[in-house]
């Protein structure tokens, strides 16, 4: 028994087998890259319980995509080690790239400076003058001309810099959720 | 369909195998992250998991085989945990240890570029810290969760 089973472990695709497998996923994951990027959700606090959802369905979709037929033990590690190397290049790439990391996560948008509200860009971002109000006081300042500066980061919170006075993490989140 | 015993006994032996693999492979080739993990990053993480399915239940649909599979990464997950409990030196080891990022003022470049962090990360982490420039702090710190710890520069060195 002991033999079969150690058989069946060590059993493997050939060359071209897993070369196929290795490239396959390399599709995939470009793909999966691009259409989250056009869907035009980056982060994931901006998701509600669908986009959950539609992620863990997608992933589900593209398995067989990824290794197809092949049930060895080899096809799923050169699976898994095509895509962990596919992520580490993207994260390599935005790191190193800041034209390619502010078109895949976006960029930080200044939406108050000196006290001032810079109303167009709130506009443009879809944050009301109320939610910025709203991060001020979690930050306990009560008027914008408190602040030195409050920005829109990427990940959907208002960072505010007072003039004085300590600091508080935001931790509710402003950004609307956009489509593409 | 009911799975033979040595089918069920390559099943456990290859989950161990992907599941010890994929932790090596997060560690070699992953890297903490510094803030939110991405939505890239979560969708890698699913296809990881979809990837290595097969190599790990064989294609079989077998209840048995899915029980077995699952057991014996409930059971690795759980005796590696006691493991780092007992010995910190390895947890250190394996699961990294806290990196310098700004050191009285300045960018630790070197540490950035090993991170492959990003300045626009760095000053978003800043900014939620009520801070602007690098030269505000004192000490900032990327911990073992990927988050930010910023140490200010005393109150009278501030610009």
């Amino acid at each position: 028994m002991l033999s079969r089973a150690l058989a069946d472990v060590f059993s493997h695709p050939d060359l071209l087998g897993a070369l196929v497998v290795s490239g396959k996923t390399a599709v995939v994951y470009l793909f999966l890259v691009v259409g989250l990027r056009v869907l035009g959700k980056r982060e994931l606090g901006q998701m509600n319980l669908y986009d959950l959802v539609l992620i863990v369905v997608l992933a589900n979709s593209v398995q067989n995509a990824m290794v197809g037929s092949d049930t060895t033990l080899l096809g799923g590690i050169v699976s898994a080690t095509t895509l962990l190397v596919m992520n580490r290049l993207l994260v390599v790439l935005m790191s190193r790239s800041r034209i390619v990391e502010r078109h895949l996560v976006g960029e930080p948008v200044l939406i108050l400076r000196n006290g001032q509200l810079l109303r167009d860009r709130l506009k443009r971002e879809g944050v009301t003058p109320d939610q910025v109000m709203a991060a001020l006081r979690e930050h306990e300042l009560a008027r914008v001309d408190q602040v030195a500066i409050a920005v829109l980061e990427v990940d959907g919170t208002i960072s505010v810099v007072p003039k004085e006075a300590t600091i508080h993490r935001t931790h509710r989140r402003f950004r609307q959720l956009r489509m593409g | 369909m009911h799975a033979s015993d040595a089918v069920v006994l390559a099943v456990a032996i290859r989950s161990a195998v992907v599941l010890l693999f994929l932790c090596l492979g997060l560690r070699l080739i992953g890297r903490r992250q510094l803030g939110q993990v991405n939505v890239y990053d979560l969708a890698m993480i699913l296809a990881l998991g979809n990837a290595v399915q097969n190599a790990m239940t064989k294609g079989s649909g077998s209840l048995r085989v899915g029980a077995v599979s699952a057991a014996v990464v409930i059971v690795l997950g759980r005796l590696f945990s006691l493991l780092f409990l007992r010995r910190p030196d390895l947890e250190e080891r394996y699961l990294g240890s806290p990196i310098l990022i700004i050191s009285k003022g300045e960018l630790v470049q070197e540490n950035l570029r090993r991170e492959h962090i990003s300045t626009d990360q760095v000053m978003m982490a800043l900014r939620q810290h009520g801070l602007v420039r690098p030269s505000q702090v004192k000490l900032a710190v990327l911990e073992i969760d990927g988050s930010l710890s910023v140490v200010p520069m005393p109150e009278e060195k501030k610009q």
